[in-house]
């Protein structure tokens, strides 16, 4: 939405009694399926490393990894935890507290009403879970309720399975940035997605309507995709 | 392609070295000389000539209102002529020696390859002008002589000129970030566009095309159109969906 100046330039809408909104509080974030606990690695280290083993294509897209050792994961989570940004997350089994993967909030902006979700390191047990989504929703809601205007994903544009999970959960793309980085020895283009506020109330409810048990039959198969309930939001696809 | 395990995609960039931060080096051309902002030598040039814009026009778009004062635009310039990101220039106009314009290389990026040019600032007087041409040319050159891959232009899509003279100079727009930031009360997006390495050859030659005494004609007329030149150079297909 525009409008025009006195010198006849178009502008953006106000942002009415803008306030930044604070920088995400270190707790933890529950729900129905899973706790999502401020990584801790003297408590997750152990149980990251076992959910992972074994899985070197995890890391494939990752800047980092995949860890030979507990010791070299636990190195690098006592460095990614020093900091305020990237915050990291371990996503813990509600019931048994298991951990089984991390994600992290990145590029906290405040002023600028904009903060990123990335670092997403699922295990196996954890991929197409309701965990896993729950774990999305809840880093979603969290900035959204916080105030944040603009929640982002970006991801190596060659990786397809994140390009399809950003839109299922309902971030629209925004574009490919060319040769944005070199990684790992190779050309990286870098592909963004992002949902923004106003948005926000109408993904809350697909989240809500698909997490809800009754969208799961007896044998825990989904009775409507979260694709189908978020499509309806998307601006772009790509 | 197949990949081992582990092995990151995409292509290949053998013998990667990330290139050196850019030097604050002045940079000469014919029109126009690309001097590192220095706030006692450009201050007063540069408030005479954005004085020529009554109205702020100019500033709309910009994190800043209008300085009122020369006083209040050399503190400005004093605080951000010491930071080594954004590293600022001062456009000095050949023919009159005196500072039209200044803008920055910023969101340096040695590692990725990458690195911006933005905070643009040409007085009326440098706009639509060989020298301001020239002087995008000149750190476009800087740029991929350092050995970046990727040359970044951003800003408010709702700055038309700014859109307008990004794809004529040959960037390509590649993403819309929607609600970016808020800026003076407003909502701002963000249009990100980008020239590559393996462009630039090809991009050198329009600039050095259009550049030439020959592509003027006696009234100073343009006989290429800069941006029918950078058009070419990028392909048919142009690759500007914007």
């Amino acid at each position: 939405m525009t409008q025009t100046n006195a010198l006849g330039q178009v502008i953006g809408d106000p942002v009415p009694n803008w306030t930044p909104p604070p920088f995400p509080g270190r707790s933890t974030l529950s729900g129905r399926y899973c706790r999502l606990e401020p990584l801790d690695p003297a408590r997750h280290s152990a149980g990251l490393f076992e959910a992972w083993a074994g899985d070197a294509a995890l890391w494939t897209y990752m800047p980092v990894g995949p860890f030979e050792t507990e010791a070299q994961y636990r190195a690098y989570a006592d460095q990614m935890s020093a900091g305020a940004d990237p915050q990291f997350y371990t996503v813990c089994e509600i019931d048994s507290g298991a951990p089984l993967g991390q994600a992290s909030y990145l590029r906290v902006a405040p002023a600028a009403g904009s903060i990123e979700v990335g670092w997403i390191c699922f295990s196996p047990r954890l991929q197409r879970s309701r965990i896993a989504t729950e774990a999305m929703y809840l880093m979603m809601k969290n900035a959204f309720d916080l105030g944040y205007r603009r929640y982002e994903w970006k991801c190596n544009a060659l990786n397809q399975a994140s390009r399809r999970a950003a839109m299922r959960l309902g971030l629209s793309f925004e574009g490919v940035f060319r040769q944005a980085l070199v990684s790992k020895g190779h050309n990286r283009d870098t592909a963004w997605y992002a949902a923004i506020d106003a948005e926000w109330p109408a993904l809350r409810q697909a989240f809500e309507t698909w997490l809800a048990p009754e969208n799961f039959d007896e044998n825990g198969a989904q009775r409507r995709s979260l694709s189908e309930l978020t499509e309806p939001v998307l601006v772009a696809k790509g | 392609m197949t990949f081992a395990a582990n092995a990151a995609p995409g292509a290949p960039v053998p013998d990667w070295r990330p290139p050196p931060f850019p030097p604050r080096a002045t940079i000469d051309g014919r029109y126009v000389r690309l001097e590192p902002l220095d706030p006692a030598r450009h201050a007063d040039d540069l408030f005479d000539a954005f004085a020529e814009d009554a109205e702020g026009r100019n500033w709309t778009y910009r994190l800043q209102e209008p300085f009122p004062t020369r006083t209040a635009l050399r503190a400005w310039l004093d605080a951000i002529s010491v930071r080594r990101d954004p590293q600022y220039y001062a456009y000095v106009d050949k023919q009159s020696g005196r500072a039209l314009g200044n803008g920055a290389l910023m969101s340096v990026a040695p590692q990725a390859g990458s690195i911006e040019v933005g905070s643009i600032m040409f007085a009326p007087r440098l706009q639509g002008t060989r020298a301001a041409t020239e002087a995008m040319a000149l750190k476009m050159a800087r740029v991929f002589e350092l050995g970046y891959r990727r040359y970044e232009w951003t800003c408010d899509p709702l700055n038309d000129a700014s859109v307008r003279a990004a794809l004529r100079l040959g960037f390509r727009h590649e993403a819309t970030f929607r609600q970016a930031y808020v800026t003076k009360g407003r909502n701002r997006d963000k249009a990100v566009f980008s020239i590559l390495d393996s462009e630039w050859p090809a991009l050198r030659s329009a600039f050095e095309t259009w550049l030439a005494a020959e592509n003027f004609d006696a009234g100073g007329r343009q006989r290429a159109r800069l941006s029918a030149l950078t058009a070419d150079a990028l392909g048919s297909d142009g690759g500007n969906a914007s």
